[in-house]
């Protein structure tokens, strides 16, 4: 039996004494009444082609709704649920969700409190190496004030007595006393470090070395820092300026040295 | 099983009753197992879904929120499951394994269709079904198999209801076609073999 073409006009939506197909399908998607659901079986009779449509739908929908047997998958279900610790009782549930949050809380209040502890009391946190402090700088900057002065009088003397007679005076009027022989330039040389090495040769190859010293240390007379500078004076290894410290003298009362009086001579 | 059965059955399962959570899935894994089946046309992937599902289900069930259906929820995510399993490695349709069942009887060797006729059918509506989209083939398995109103399908699949009865009208037009072809060529095919 030859299917009738759908461009034929008999089978046409519009042609006369059809159902329309609209139709049909508001019935099986069960928006109709059951009256019109009714009269509309009736008309089928009377239109062959959307009949047989209508029953080949039909025949789709129960072969669509025959049963199908599944599988009784419980007991693996159980299983996996089971091995996987998924499927576990509420109680215990429970449990294990506040001891997560009891954790997570202990941990928060320990980053609070090295927080808290660091703000407060920053050594007792730090981890990284920290300068040993000194039991009392009082004495230590006396010692080390000391130990500096025996070294800048010694290296002066050296220095002195390997230089001419015309530069010798210079020094004589202006470093031959840290902390009390500058008042001609309003500055106090309080610490001085010289190192000479060879200090005869200089005399013979550096005359005027003296003379720049006192120069550079004129130079610093508003710093009251203590300088750390290496001045080459003459030469990549004969004398050296390591260090000096200056301050401002006031003039209203005596000069007030913290190191000790070096004797010259 | 009406609503308040099966709220008894899940909080019982909430509680760790075994018996329950076997109970709330032997009510369900019937029509949860069709629809994929339907949409996979492999028993196998079916299977593997199907139980998947469930194990997530019970390892979320204390999340369930009872106003709204169960099946509901279990077929959402069942349906999520077999499409990311599409999206990895789209299984081909096992014809051979569909058309076997009937004969041999299929898993655990239980004879699951009552005869020879109803094998050809199922093979037969199986087939017209995968030639339909996606989208038409999941809306008739849910409308005409498991009677799922348009409007719960529309909110399943997150799409107007209009679109959802276009895609209804027009795939149930297309499996009437389809299904009589492989119908006609199934009773040809069997009459051959007589």
């Amino acid at each position: 039996m030859s299917r009738p073409r759908r461009d034929h006009p008999d089978m046409r939506d519009d042609a006369p004494g059809r159902i329309p197909e609209s139709l049909i399908d508001a019935a099986m998607d069960g928006e109709l009444d059951p009256e019109i659901q009714k009269e509309i079986g009736n008309a089928l009779q009377y239109d062959p082609a959307r009949r047989q449509e209508f029953h080949d739908t039909r025949d789709a929908i129960n072969a669509l709704r025959m049963p199908i047997e599944s599988p009784d998958l419980s007991d693996q279900v159980l299983q996996r649920a089971h091995r996987h610790r998924r499927f576990i009782p509420r109680k215990l549930r429970q449990q294990v969700r506040a001891g997560r949050v009891g954790m997570a809380a202990l941990l928060l209040v320990t980053l609070l409190g090295v927080a808290t502890l660091q703000r407060m009391y920053p050594r007792l946190t730090t981890i990284a190496s920290q300068p040993t402090p000194v039991a009392n700088i009082e004495s230590a900057i006396e010692t080390d004030g000391r130990q500096l002065a025996q070294t800048v009088t010694g290296d002066i003397q050296s220095l002195r007595d390997c230089m001419p007679d015309p530069v010798r005076g210079m020094l004589a009027g202006s470093l031959n006393r840290p902390g009390s022989n500058d008042y001609n330039t309003d500055v106090r040389i309080v610490t001085a470090s010289l190192s000479a090495t060879s200090p005869h040769s200089i005399s013979q190859a550096y005359p005027h070395t003296g003379y720049a010293l006192v120069t550079l240390a004129q130079q610093h007379q508003n710093d009251h820092d203590r300088r750390s500078a290496q001045q080459r004076a003459g030469g990549p290894s004969n004398i050296v300026l390591m260090s000096w410290t200056t301050s401002s003298i006031n003039r209203n009362s005596s000069p007030d040295p913290i190191d000790d009086a070096i004797e010259l001579p | 099983m009406d609503r308040n059965e099966e709220r008894s059955l899940i909080e019982r399962a909430i509680a760790g009753e075994r018996t329950a959570a076997g109970d709330l899935i032997r009510a369900h894994q019937r029509s949860v197992y069709a629809y994929i089946l339907r949409m996979s046309g492999r028993p196998d992937v079916a299977e593997d879904i199907v139980q998947e599902a469930f194990v997530r289900v019970l390892g979320n069930l204390h999340r369930f929120d009872f106003r709204f259906r169960f099946s509901t929820w279990l077929f959402t995510i069942a349906r999520r499951l077999y499409m990311n399993a599409m999206a990895k490695n789209r299984p081909a349709y096992d014809t051979d394994f569909v058309g076997s069942m009937g004969a041999s009887g299929g898993p655990g060797e239980q004879p699951i269709y009552s005869d020879e006729r109803q094998s050809v059918q199922h093979d037969a509506i199986q087939s017209a079904l995968m030639s339909l989209s996606e989208e038409q083939r999941e809306i008739i398995v849910l409308f005409h198999q498991l009677d799922w109103p348009i409007s719960l399908i529309a909110s399943h699949l997150d799409m107007p209801e209009g679109t959802i009865k276009s895609h209804l009208h027009r795939g149930r037009k297309r499996l009437r076609v389809l299904f009589k072809d492989q119908s006609v060529l199934a009773n040809k095919l069997e009459g051959v073999a007589r």
